[in-house]
């Protein structure tokens, strides 16, 4: 309002009023047009943007985990249950008990064809990395740590290629193995090492049926002689009487793991943790990770702290890097584990990301403003110039029949020019009056000096001569007095101009009188003409 | 209005012509360009290349705007393939990679226009500091498509464990290795004093028929389609002797690496290339689940007697598949930092390869190596170095699919052959049959 107040003030010229009031209605509208924008929800803040496009990427992610870790249990399921049909067969027919695998080549020996088919089959099948049985014997009890040495079999897939499900035997039997045209890992050993195994004594004790409650992920390990890290999902292996026969299940590797989740995503660069046993990334070494299916991938490494910044989002800083994310807690269905993933974009995209929309918060402003001033310069300036034409024209008398296409200006026109004709018209009386009165007073001026001149003959010299030279002794108000009766005023007019009483003037009219030498106030004013038409003839 | 505008074109016409001052680079860490890589460094077990990426990735990648990803580890022997077929989009396959590692032969069936000249992105100097010899290895139809990362030679692998036991009880030596006659005779030995098993694992056969042949004065060994010269006699007797070996058992083909038949203590010796020292297990297993340390041993590939000493010389180099201005800047960029001094020798001594660098290349006396098999195997390339001559394979690309043919048959066969000596066939037929079976190849 002050604003407002002090526009309409302000000597200004019109345009810039004009001009202000245009600048400020536009500031107003875009305001206006802002609050109702955010009041939609049409503007989110960066914070709230980032966190919305990180939480629908979370959730297909998560998504996306259930459904994989759901399959996996069914395949292990069934792998688990094969795996105790092949067993129970053999021992049914050889009529032997569980026990007698231990240490007993030809009874391992003898298994493991049907069990590596079968497995070889699962590991086609199932969307994993690798696949595995470990059964609670090994194949020679009498060396040393025979008790942690488990026989069984571990294929993978050789690489990432999938066209060509080229397998390898990471554990197991390489002669049978080779005569299948599997080669051997080229870190193969014959039997597990239960003390290398993640978990194994924890999901041995644990291993209870039904099976679908006893699924279980192990913790990420790097497989032994190798630098890939892999993490297990594993179904205890029961037979029918309630004995633990082993392990079984998939091998999730990194590599794999980075390939088949890798998500499509409209964020440039972003990192996808599933991590285990933390709620949040915590540490690298517990999570697997991939990127997006556009490319971009690079692993976070080492020991990250976290810390909220708003709106839902969390700053991830390790030594080397910053990201800035958002993290939920999931459940993949085994058991009491715990796992949560985390969504990254490093933080430099962040800040490149808020920096870009400060500039293009910047521009939008610029850009508003320079249109702004430019509609209200432009606008105003439109709008004055028939004003500013029919001021000139006013100005210049020029608007008698003028057009200026502005109703309210033409009316103004009329009006002028018809002021114009009736003062016209005036001019004229008055002039006629003035000459007439101009005559009028020539004609008394003459009846004046003749009149003077005939009362001159009339008057006595000495007199006059006395009233002459009486007129230098008059005191100023005595002066003034004399002076006031030449201008023709009365006494009345001359107490009020004097601001005296009557007494005051007939004290001064005695003693003007007696200077002058005059007994009455017509024989003073005759005087006094004569004097004035003498001065007058003189000059 | 017209002032304000002219002022601003002014400022912009100023900004833009600074910037142009500028390095000019189409790499900006804001906004980082994903490279994939395909490698045959370390398949299925620790590489040393992937640890090189993330090296990279988190040093020069980072501050220039470079990510390598690596999508799929394979071998020197299938990478090719893969390239072919990924080439022509088969399904299951990774897409075609940015930067990838493979011979000169495999380059020429990718088709040289589809591949990044690294003249062009090399300056002279900077090509004068790699070995020219490694840089020949490269060039395809005039242009260094291929740029040397690391060579390999093949070599003799020993279980030292289980030779010393067989030398003890037969009274051969390591010594007995150096020529062809000594290797083949300690090979049926070892036949005899292990009962009936073989002795050595032999990855690329071909490559000793051939360097023992050309030893002997065979010439060319090639005829115009790429193919073998039957006709060589010297060639022919050359492969008779290996042949020999094979039929009565005494030598195999290599599954596909030699030393997964020494792990399993199938063989207690394998030649294979320099580089198959990172896959070694350091211990062999048997069959009951016994195991003992191998104390591997690394010997000079065998000589022909009285021959010129002639070494193999061969591995893939660094690709980069042609795709725009800004992905060949940074597989440039990659490049040069991957071959540069230290880091070259670096990743050579732990991957069992020949540095390319020249620089690197005679620091390999000084290096301190992780094992003494490592220093072992680089004693050995220095010795070859210096006394034989390195001979290039031919990067003819019909060769491999019909030696990769040649090799299944053999392997094929290699059991029956040795089965069938045993119950009496004669060797020379034997022989005779495996010379026939070669130049059937087609």
């Amino acid at each position: 309002m002050k604003i407002f107040h002090s526009l309409a003030n302000k000597k200004q010229s019109m345009k810039h009023k004009l001009f202000g009031y245009m600048l400020i209605l536009a500031i107003f509208l875009i305001v206006f047009f802002l609050a109702g924008l955010f009041l939609l929800g049409k503007v989110t803040s960066l914070k709230k943007e980032t966190y919305n496009t990180l939480d629908f990427q979370g959730k297909v992610f998560e998504q996306q985990l259930n459904s994989y870790c759901n399959d996996l249990a069914v395949m292990g399921i069934q792998l688990s249950e094969n795996t105790t049909h092949i067993i129970e067969d053999y021992i049914n027919k050889n009529g032997i008990s569980f026990k007698d695998f231990n240490g007993s080549k030809k009874n391992i020996e003898g298994i493991q064809p049907k069990m590596f088919d079968m497995l070889n089959h699962k590991l086609l099948e199932t969307d994993c990395s690798g696949a595995f049985i470990i059964l609670d014997a090994t194949i020679n009890p009498g060396l040393d740590n025979a008790d942690r040495s488990k026989t069984g079999i571990y294929l993978q897939q050789s690489n990432l290629d999938f066209s060509d499900n080229c397998i390898l035997l990471y554990r197991g039997s390489a002669e049978y193995s080779k005569s299948l045209g599997i080669m051997p890992h080229r870190k193969w050993r014959l039997e597990f090492n239960a003390n290398t195994f993640p978990n194994y004594d924890e999901l041995m004790l644990n291993a209870s049926l039904p099976l679908s409650t006893s699924c279980r992920i192990t913790d990420i390990i790097t497989l032994p002689g190798t630098s890939e890290r892999v993490m297990l999902f594993t179904v205890p292996i029961i037979g029918s009487d309630g004995t633990v026969y082993g392990l079984c299940g998939f091998e999730i590797s990194e590599s794999y793991f980075k390939n088949i989740f890798a998500q499509p995503s409209n964020i440039k660069r972003a990192v996808f943790c599933l991590n285990k046993d933390s709620d949040s990334l915590v540490d690298a070494e517990n999570s697997f990770s991939c990127g997006i299916t556009s490319g971009y991938y690079l692993a976070p490494k080492g020991k990250f702290s976290s810390k909220a910044i708003g709106k839902g989002l969390q700053e991830y800083k390790s030594d080397d890097y910053s990201y800035i994310g958002i993290s939920s807690d999931m459940d993949l269905h085994c058991g009491n584990q715990k796992f949560s993933v985390t969504i990254l974009m490093p933080k430099q995209d962040y800040i490149h990301s808020a920096r870009y929309n400060a500039l293009r918060i910047a521009l939008l402003i610029l850009l508003l403003a320079i249109a702004v001033i430019s509609c209200c310069n432009f606008f105003s300036r439109h709008y004055l110039l028939p004003i500013k034409e029919g001021l000139k024209q006013i100005h210049s008398k020029e608007y008698e029949g003028a057009n200026s296409n502005i109703s309210e200006i033409e009316d103004l026109f009329e009006f002028l020019a018809e002021q114009d004709h009736k003062n016209e018209i005036a001019l004229v009386e008055m002039e006629t009056a003035l000459s007439q009165i101009k005559d009028e007073y020539n004609e008394a001026q003459q009846k004046i000096s003749r009149l003077a001149y005939s009362r001159k003959n009339e008057v006595d010299p000495d007199n006059y001569k006395q009233f002459c030279n009486g007129i230098k002794n008059l005191s100023p108000t005595e002066s003034l007095i004399f002076n006031y009766y030449l201008e023709g005023k009365k006494v009345k007019e001359i107490m009020e101009l004097t601001g005296t009483k009557e007494s005051t003037i007939r004290f001064h009219n005695r003693n003007i009188y007696s200077k002058l030498g005059v007994n009455s106030l017509k024989q003073l004013l005759l005087y006094a003409t004569i004097l004035k038409q003498k001065k007058d003839n003189e000059q | 209005m017209k002032k304000t505008l002219l002022l601003i074109l002014s400022v912009l016409i100023l900004l833009l012509g600074l910037s142009g001052c500028s390095e000019k680079t189409s790499l900006s860490p804001d906004d980082p360009v994903t490279l994939t890589m395909w490698h045959v460094y370390g398949e299925q077990v620790d590489s040393p290349m992937n640890r090189l990426v993330d090296e990279f990735n988190e040093t020069v990648g980072h501050e220039k705007g470079i990510i390598i990803d690596v999508t799929l580890m394979s071998n020197a022997s299938q990478i090719g393939e893969k390239l072919t077929e990924a080439q022509s989009n088969t399904p299951g396959l990774p897409d075609m990679p940015d930067l990838f590692f493979c011979h000169a032969a495999n380059a020429a069936s990718l088709g040289v226009d589809n591949l990044v000249d690294w003249n062009d992105y090399f300056t002279e100097d900077e090509i004068d500091n790699y070995i020219p010899e490694f840089l020949a290895d490269g060039i395809v139809d005039d242009k260094l498509v291929i740029f040397p990362v690391a060579k390999s030679t093949l070599l003799l692998f020993v279980s030292g464990s289980q030779f010393d036991r067989f030398s003890a009880e037969t009274g051969v030596t390591y010594g007995s290795l150096d020529t062809w006659d000594g290797f083949f005779s300690a090979s049926e030995k070892y036949y005899e004093w292990s009962g009936g098993k073989p002795f050595c694992a032999v990855d690329y056969p071909i490559v000793g028929v051939e360097l023992n042949a050309l030893s002997k004065g065979a010439g060319e060994l090639y005829t115009e389609d790429g193919w073998y010269d039957f006709n060589n006699e010297i060639f022919r007797q050359s492969w008779y002797d290996f042949a020999d070996a094979l039929v009565k058992g005494h030598i195999i083909v290599s599954d596909l690496y030699s030393n997964t038949q020494i792990m399993t203590g199938e063989v207690i010796s394998g030649i294979g290339s320099c580089a198959s020292i990172l896959y070694y297990n350091d211990t062999i297993t048997y069959p009951d689940n016994s195991s003992e340390p191998m104390d591997l041993q690394v010997l000079p590939f065998p000589q022909a007697k009285g021959g010129n000493p002639l070494i193999s010389q061969s591995g893939v180099g660094l690709c980069a598949y042609k795709t725009d201005e800004r992905r060949a800047e940074a597989e440039s960029v990659f490049a040069h930092w991957l071959t540069e001094g230290d880091r070259n020798l670096d990743f050579a001594a732990q991957t069992g390869y020949v540095p390319v660098n020249k620089a690197s290349f005679e620091s390999l006396d000084n290096y301190e190596f992780s094992s003494d098999a490592y220093k072992q195997l680089y004693t050995v390339l220095g010795e070859e170095s210096k006394t034989a001559t390195a001979l290039r394979m031919t990067s003819q690309p019909e060769y491999y699919r019909k030696l990769n043919l040649l090799y299944s048959e053999l392997r094929a066969n290699q059991t029956s052959y040795a089965e069938r000596y045993k119950s009496g066939e004669s060797a020379d037929a034997l022989v005779s049959e495996t010379w026939e079976l070669f130049k059937a190849i087609r």
